[in-house]
């Protein structure tokens, strides 16, 4: 319950946040497109506009990134001396925090939602609930994916290396569209290739962050593909779920055996309480 | 007393892996800068080059001062806010209250994590400015976005950075004061997050990470919720040479708050202990 208490504060705070931000939609995947990076384009000057939007998810990593590993910390002796299986343990566990991530990004939805329809009239088709089932799985992918990869390093190297080396990851990977500044051939005026627009939009797939941002990508739908799809690539959106799909399900196998082969002998105290 | 608790708490500070690996990391990231603006201008005419006070690590003229910041709210707590936390798990806490006092320990703590966090951010940007000093003619006076300097458009770009004066005066002398500051400000939002570990509520590090990053996110979406004049980025206060425009005013006000909130929550916290 109190769990929920602190998802359903915090998704409150972000689509008000949300909303203050654009304020007006149409459609209901206007809506969504405004939550997924709409309006960040490769540029230095932008960098930030993914790191403001990522908040609501990075203090969620922060907040759940101890959520497992805090089984360690207080009385780990006497908590796993009454576990027969700690995998299973685990996979209970991570299950739970499946449902934590899936639950905060569809209450992020709605009370984003909730709050453009206080002052647009919005049109909910069936383009929107495609984009919406995408957005959702995708955000709750790859935070399940981030939060477990903190717990799991947290358990090797305490909390605060933990979120260090899993928040360090996803910056290094913010860090490349710096890198990428001014040199794709999307942003090109003049002597524009097909070739290279194709390409590039293989080269952006590499980089995780850019399956978040969901008017990059492309669907087999044409009707949903004209909402999306900024630059013309073949980016499916059905590829970005698989691919945290796979990342989660990496994670959780590294994650059982860390908490097979932990030793209790070395007890992990965070702070002494 | 109070000598005693601070140089014991820098010992502690020092002996600990976070500040040297930090100190580490900024020394990389700045020779890396260093070596890289030789590489870019090796074989130049002096009348070619850049100022070299406007191509250090923390000028808003370098890309790498982009990828800093993304990581300044994390990194900037790295050197010692987490010392309370570790000394309280590692009983510290009490042998140093014995020996020196609750009021000279919680005193002692401040000063020792605003200087270590000052010393590690600092160190490393002045030993560039000395590198730089070294390496590039002081008399190169370029521009890096390529505006010779007696063009309306780089004295207005020098006319919105903070005391334009000084940097008429000295281009060294200003980089050194700003690098300085840069310090300062880092070993004030050290003493902050000190501050907020010293409350009962925070049982994990991580959550340390939360209220500067956190202050700063929110304090970018202020900018666009209220469309304001001024920035409330904090990369445009923070790295030297942001050509935006800054409101002095409000930045010193954020910082003079932040400051009064860290010093009432340790005295309240120390007060609290010693009943």
């Amino acid at each position: 319950m109190k769990v929920y208490v602190k998802l359903l504060t915090l998704s409150f705070i972000f689509g008000l946040i949300f909303y203050f931000s654009y304020r007006t939609a149409d459609f209901l995947s206007d809506v969504i497109l405004i939550m997924g990076f709409q309006n960040y384009e490769i540029f230095i000057g932008e960098t930030f506009k993914l790191v403001q939007f990522l908040l609501p998810f990075i203090l969620f990593q922060m907040l759940f990134g101890t959520y497992i590993y805090q089984h360690f910390c207080t009385a780990s002796i006497y908590h796993f001396t009454r576990i027969n299986n700690r995998i299973k343990w685990f996979l209970k566990e991570s299950v739970n925090l499946l449902i934590y991530c899936v639950s905060y990004v569809i209450l992020l939805v709605v009370f984003t939602t909730v709050f453009f329809e206080i002052s647009n009239t919005l049109t909910y088709d069936k383009e929107s609930f495609i984009i919406l089932v995408c957005y959702v799985l995708i955000n709750s992918l790859f935070l399940f994916f981030i939060t477990l990869l903190t717990n799991i390093l947290s358990i090797n190297f305490k909390s605060h290396v933990g979120f260090m080396i899993s928040n360090g990851f996803v910056l290094a990977c913010i860090s490349i569209f710096i890198y990428w500044d001014d040199k794709l051939a999307f942003y090109k005026t003049e002597n524009i290739n097909i070739e290279d627009i194709q390409s590039d939009g293989k080269l952006i797939q590499l980089n995780p962050i850019s399956h978040l941002v969901i008017k990059w990508h492309s669907s087999n739908i044409e009707t949903v593909n004209e909402r999306i799809n900024q630059f013309g690539i073949n980016f499916d959106l059905y590829s970005s779920v698989v691919l945290f799909l796979l990342l989660s399900i990496l994670t959780i196998i590294v994650g059982c055996l860390i908490v097979k082969n932990k030793d209790f002998i070395i007890t992990n105290t965070e702070t002494g309480d | 007393m109070l000598k005693k608790s601070v140089y014991t708490q820098i010992k502690i500070l020092l002996n600990q892996k976070l500040a040297i690996i930090t100190f580490f990391l900024m020394l990389i990231l700045v020779l890396y800068n260093y070596f890289n603006n030789i590489y870019i201008n090796l074989g130049k005419d002096v009348i070619e080059l850049f100022q070299p006070m406007l191509i250090t690590t923390i000028s808003g003229y370098k890309n790498i001062s982009f990828y800093f910041m993304q990581y300044f709210p994390f990194m900037v707590i790295l050197p010692a806010s987490f010392s309370y936390m570790l000394d309280k798990s590692a009983n510290t806490t009490i042998f140093l209250e014995l020996r020196v006092g609750k009021k000279y320990y919680y005193i002692g703590k401040v000063i020792a994590v605003f200087l270590v966090t000052f010393l590690v951010f600092t160190i490393p940007l002045l030993l560039e400015i000395l590198l730089n000093l070294i390496a590039f003619p002081i008399q190169a006076n370029g521009d890096p976005n390529g505006f010779p300097i007696y063009s309306d458009t780089f004295i207005s770009t020098v006319d919105s950075w903070f005391l334009p004066s000084l940097y008429v005066i000295s281009p060294v002398l200003y980089t050194v004061t700003f690098t300085i500051i840069f310090g300062l400000v880092c070993g004030l939002l050290s003493v902050f997050t000190l501050a907020i570990s010293t409350l009962d509520l925070i049982k994990f590090k991580i959550i340390l990470f939360i209220p500067i990053y956190l202050l700063f996110i929110l304090l970018i979406f202020i900018e666009s919720f209220f469309s304001l004049s001024i920035s409330t980025n904090y990369i445009d206060y923070i790295r030297i040479f942001s050509n935006v425009n800054l409101g002095g005013g409000a930045y010193i006000s954020v910082l003079c708050s932040l400051l009064l909130v860290s010093l009432l929550i340790i005295a309240f916290k120390a007060r609290k202990d010693s009943l």
